[in-house]
């Protein structure tokens, strides 16, 4: 289990300098102050390693859900809710496989 | 997204053993995660990856062009992106440690895909593309509605790591269909540079995707990442301190009772084969105890958290409504 903590902290830090490419322009696109999204009562994504969002229609009805990973590779999901103000999330519940367990994503 | 074209949603993410995983939907529900391996059954990685045969980091040159020497490259990101508009879905792996993307081409068919053995370098100018703060995410979407799916990166690196390029990145591409042209990177968000008195912004460790969240014709952004802020010191009452000092003893109360159930649980463990049924059956009642243990000690964390004041992080995930551009 050590060895497998210790291998992120060696890539950071051997991460190497910045290149010729590195530096950005700025990009055509004005946005809102950004607003924490809840799930159902709490934060959506809170506490968890590394949270990825990606939006998938879980449950086919159309609208786009919210699925986040984690480092552990286990997901879950917080399903939009229905209706026309903004967007509104259920509580994260755990994305499961077909045989009843979490999905899990083997990260290592 | 629909891996195998049956009509169904299928999942496919990249992971910190260096190798995509696709978990295939059906009517039934999503089967658990897989490996996608190449053309002749092996695993798809960079150079870098967990062994799990020897329980070890290892590396490998397998998957580089032959006559190349790429750095060191772990790919923890992939998602599935049709790069030659041929039918079939190609992966991009987004390197962890270079920042750098590669693809790997399907040479397959739909349904029935046939991944090449090698990682091919996504170009700029006839250089590697190199993703500013490295790659945590990926995702392929058409962000400037031209009909060509660009890349919206997250990177791994932010104000944490002094990164000031670190954010979520839009690589548009500037190609045409089944020739991807991709560009210089542009921040659409930047990682904060001071910390708030809030977790009003993130500050790394980006995860991104887009969708039109409040209906209004255009992609708005959410982005999952760290926040870190500092908590502007207050006076408790007297009612507030009680609770402070009743949150803090049980969590050392919990602290004792969850190390005496995992010495426990190791010491009954020892001896026995992992794989045995005897084993499973003492990991599931030792995962029974614990549970409600960690979910009390999650709540008096987070009871003790709104207590104390100063350096504060957490992970977040913020929506970006997008107004304009």
């Amino acid at each position: 289990m050590t060895t497998r903590w210790l291998f992120p902290l060696l890539l950071l830090s051997a991460a190497p300098g910045p290149t010729a490419q590195e530096g950005t322009s700025p990009a055509p696109a004005r946005f809102a102050p950004p607003v924490l999204l809840e799930a159902g009562d709490k934060l959506l994504g809170a506490r968890r390693l590394y949270p990825s969002p990606g939006f998938h229609d879980v449950d086919g009805d159309g609208r786009a859900d919210l699925v986040i990973g984690d480092l552990w590779g286990r997901f879950t999901v917080a399903r939009r809710l229905a209706d026309d103000g903004p967007p509104r999330f259920g509580a994260e519940d755990w994305l499961l496989a077909r045989d009843g367990e979490k999905l899990d994503f083997s990260n290592w | 997204m629909d891996f195998d074209g049956d009509g169904r949603l299928d999942l496919v993410a990249g992971t910190f053993s260096g190798s995509p995983h696709l978990a295939l939907g059906s009517a039934e529900g999503f089967a658990q995660p897989r490996q996608i391996l190449d053309g002749a059954g092996e695993r798809i990685l960079l150079n870098e990856f967990w062994n799990y045969e020897t329980e070890e980091w290892d590396s490998t040159r397998r998957c580089d062009v032959p006559g190349t020497s790429p750095p060191a490259g772990h790919a923890t990101s992939a998602v599935a992106f049709d790069w030659d508009a041929d039918g079939d879905l190609d992966l991009l792996l987004g390197d962890y440690r270079s920042g750098r993307i590669f693809r790997r081409m399907n040479e397959g068919k739909p349904g029935a895909p046939r991944f090449a053995g090698v990682n091919l370098p996504v170009l700029l100018d006839g250089e590697p593309l190199v993703i500013p703060g490295k790659i945590e995410s990926l995702r392929p979407l058409d962000w400037d509605g031209d009909g060509l799916l660009d890349l919206l990166c997250g990177s791994v690196e932010g104000r944490m790591k002094g990164n000031a390029a670190g954010g979520i990145l839009w690589v548009r591409n500037g190609g045409q269909r089944g020739e991807p042209r991709f560009e210089t990177p542009r921040a659409l968000v930047s990682a904060v540079r001071e910390l708030p008195s809030r977790p009003a912004l993130p500050f790394g460790g980006f995860y991104a995707d887009a969708a039109d969240l409040d209906g209004d014709g255009d992609l708005d952004l959410v982005v999952g990442a760290k926040g870190e802020w500092d908590e502007p010191v207050r006076a408790l009452t007297p009612e507030e301190e009680e609770r402070l000092k009743q949150a803090r003893r049980e969590l050392e109360e919990l602290r004792q009772t969850i190390d005496a159930a995992y010495a426990a649980f190791e010491q009954e463990l020892a001896g026995l084969d992992e794989d045995s049924p005897q084993a499973r059956a003492l990991v599931e009642s030792h995962q029974e105890k614990v549970r409600p243990l960690f979910e009390r000690q999650r709540q008096r964390t987070e009871e003790q958290d709104g207590l104390t004041f100063g350096r504060k992080e957490s992970t977040f995930v913020w929506w970006y409504e997008r107004l304009g551009g």
